[in-house]
């Protein structure tokens, strides 16, 4: 048997009671009277205190020692308490432990550390809700912050899309004018150093040019100026012009030129927005021969049929390759697989980033698969409805 | 460490230099991100790493940004999430030097990363406090002596704090001036 002082007990059970046999509370640990108006001592235990658990039990039989109990003070009800009873020949002890109200619209007590046993582990219960609640107005106040850096800098891109949007165009007519005078000049007799000298100029000018019309299209992508136009076409027409060019630069650089359709596609007519198909797959195209010095470049095309109509390409070559880490943001714009690339071969990095968004903006998806050294296949698929009408609309044209 | 440490930081060097200073110092340590997550821990490495070039940014030493640092660490940590771990130590100097271990024994078992030093408190010779400092990270002395000034500024009083080694411990020696304690 251990026998403790009072000091003893408040030590280990800050919250105890010491009731007596007439039921008037004798003694109280220093956690329970920190939390009282008056002095408990001299006072009615059943006026201070309700029994919750055993549910309206009476003095007498709490003092026969039924253990586990579970008092509120009547006042503050808020303060609720949890521990045991243990008989005395001159009453009854009540070892009480505080029991938090965890739930929010609980009136708040300031608790201390020392209002707790150091056996009980209550407090780190209590202290880790507490302490939940801060962290989650942290990551609610991080959020708002980071939604409204989102929005400032979404709102920072739309003014920048608009800007290039109008500066492209500003520059487009005019380097439009020195083209023409370009072309015009060269049809004249001047002698030959001079015709290289425009040749340089004509040549700069269309590369100023495609890049001015790849910046014109991914700011009105990012500013929601770019609509999908829809329009009957057959693969026919969408491929005929790619074909001609393509398969004369794969010749001009000994590479193996393949275009493998299927005859039921080839007779059908589709609706869609041919004008951008043909945009991504010109783009593919052209890159793979750009990126390839020795080999082929292979495009397939073929509906898949999985629930909707859509047609699949498929665009191999034996080129440079991609490596792991650049093929994951190949996707992003200005980016290339490294700046050698850029001074190579040439390019903006911007016609895979308006493919994706492009492909994205038709339901469409767009991925590549590639290995450093042998060769790339960029893949696309887009959605696209079949023409009942076995015949092409009249007068159809692109707005815009 | 825990990320309530680099928030503090991070207010901290704003609070002197300011939004850009801090985004480029943030940016020049690697960090990662300029805004941390209280309850995430992050490498000691990457702590130390901004420590060092917060104290290059404002030309100070590490010991002189480890005092000013643990001044602010108090007022810091008496208005963020963990506030109530702070208001549960104690009204006084007395009782929440106390009370420091068994705050942080509550305190591991929401970080359970957390590596967080021991502090016993005993009576002076001469009727002041003596605050003994465990911790498995060395050099923090400075952070300690820091922290010790900002409770004293916290309950309103003032006084002068010194340390000494004794063994594997630092033996941090509070002397107070004055005791216009808030009840």
């Amino acid at each position: 048997m251990i026998h403790l002082s009072s000091d003893e007990l408040a030590g280990v059970f800050p919250a105890y009671l010491e009731v007596s046999k007439t039921g008037l509370i004798k003694a109280c640990g220093p956690s329970l009277q920190r939390h009282m108006e008056a002095d408990l001592c001299g006072k009615a235990f059943t006026e201070e205190f309700c029994v919750v658990r055993p549910a309206a039990a009476s003095l007498p039989e709490l003092a026969s020692g039924r253990a586990a109990v579970l008092v509120r003070h009547r006042k503050k009800s808020e303060l609720t308490l949890r521990g045991v009873v243990l008989s005395l020949e001159q009453g009854f002890l009540l070892l009480l432990s505080h029991t938090p109200d965890l739930s929010d619209d609980a009136k708040p007590i300031k608790y201390r550390y020392s209002d707790f046993s150091p056996c009980d582990g209550s407090q780190d219960i209590f202290l880790a809700a507490q302490v939940r609640k801060g962290l989650l107005e942290d990551a609610h106040a991080l959020a708002q912050q980071l939604n409204k850096e989102k929005i400032a800098a979404e709102s920072a891109n739309v003014a920048k899309a608009s800007f290039l949007a109008c500066m492209s165009h500003e520059i487009r007519t005019p380097l439009n004018g020195i083209l023409g005078m370009s072309e015009v000049l060269l049809k004249m007799e001047m002698p030959e150093a001079q015709k290289d000298l425009l040749k340089v100029i004509e040549e700069s000018g269309n590369a100023l040019l495609c890049l001015l019309n790849d910046i014109l299209d991914l700011a009105k992508i990012d500013s929601g100026h770019m609509d999908i136009v829809e329009t009957d076409f057959t693969l026919d027409e969408l491929i005929g012009g790619i074909d001609t060019v393509y398969r004369l630069k794969c010749e001009e650089k000994g590479l193996r030129f393949e275009l493998r359709t299927e005859t039921a596609s080839m007779q059908r007519v589709y609706i869609g927005d041919a004008y951008r198909i043909r945009q991504i797959l010109t783009n593919l195209v052209s890159n793979a021969v750009k990126f390839t010095d020795c080999g082929s470049v292979i495009v397939t095309i073929c509906e898949i049929a999985e629930g909707a109509p859509a047609l699949e390409f498929t665009v191999t070559d034996t080129g440079i390759g991609i490596g792991e880490e650049t093929g994951a943001k190949l996707f992003a714009p200005f980016v290339q697989a490294d700046s050698s690339i850029t001074r190579r071969y040439g390019g903006t990095g911007l016609g895979l980033s308006i493919c994706k968004r492009l492909c994205a903006m038709m339901n469409g998806q767009i991925d590549v698969s590639s290995e450093e050294g042998f060769g790339s296949t960029f893949r696309f698929v887009i959605p696209v409805r079949h023409q009942k009408r076995n015949e092409i609309s009249a007068g159809q044209s692109r707005a815009g | 460490m825990y990320g309530m440490i680099h928030k503090a930081a991070r207010e901290f060097t704003i609070d002197k230099i300011g939004d850009d200073a801090w985004a480029k110092l943030a940016a020049e340590c690697e960090v990662g991100s300029e805004h941390f997550i209280s309850g995430q821990h992050y490498c000691d490495d990457m702590t130390f790493r901004l420590i060092g070039k917060i104290a290059a940014v404002l030309n100070l030493t590490t010991e002189q940004l480890l005092l000013a640092f643990g001044r602010y660490w108090i007022k810091f940590a008496s208005e963020g999430a963990y506030a109530p771990a702070l208001d549960m130590a104690g009204d006084d100097l007395e009782t929440f030097l106390s009370n420091l271990d068994r705050m942080h024994a509550s305190i591991k078992s929401t970080m359970p990363d957390a590596v967080l030093p021991s502090f016993s408190v005993s009576k002076a010779a001469d009727g002041q406090i003596n605050v003994t400092y465990r911790s498995p990270r060395k050099g923090l002395e400075p952070f300690v002596t820091g922290l010790l000034q900002g409770l004293l500024a916290r309950f309103n009083e003032t006084g002068t704090i010194s340390n000494a080694p004794a063994g594997d411990a630092v033996v941090f020696h509070i002397k107070r001036a004055s005791a216009s304690r808030v009840a």
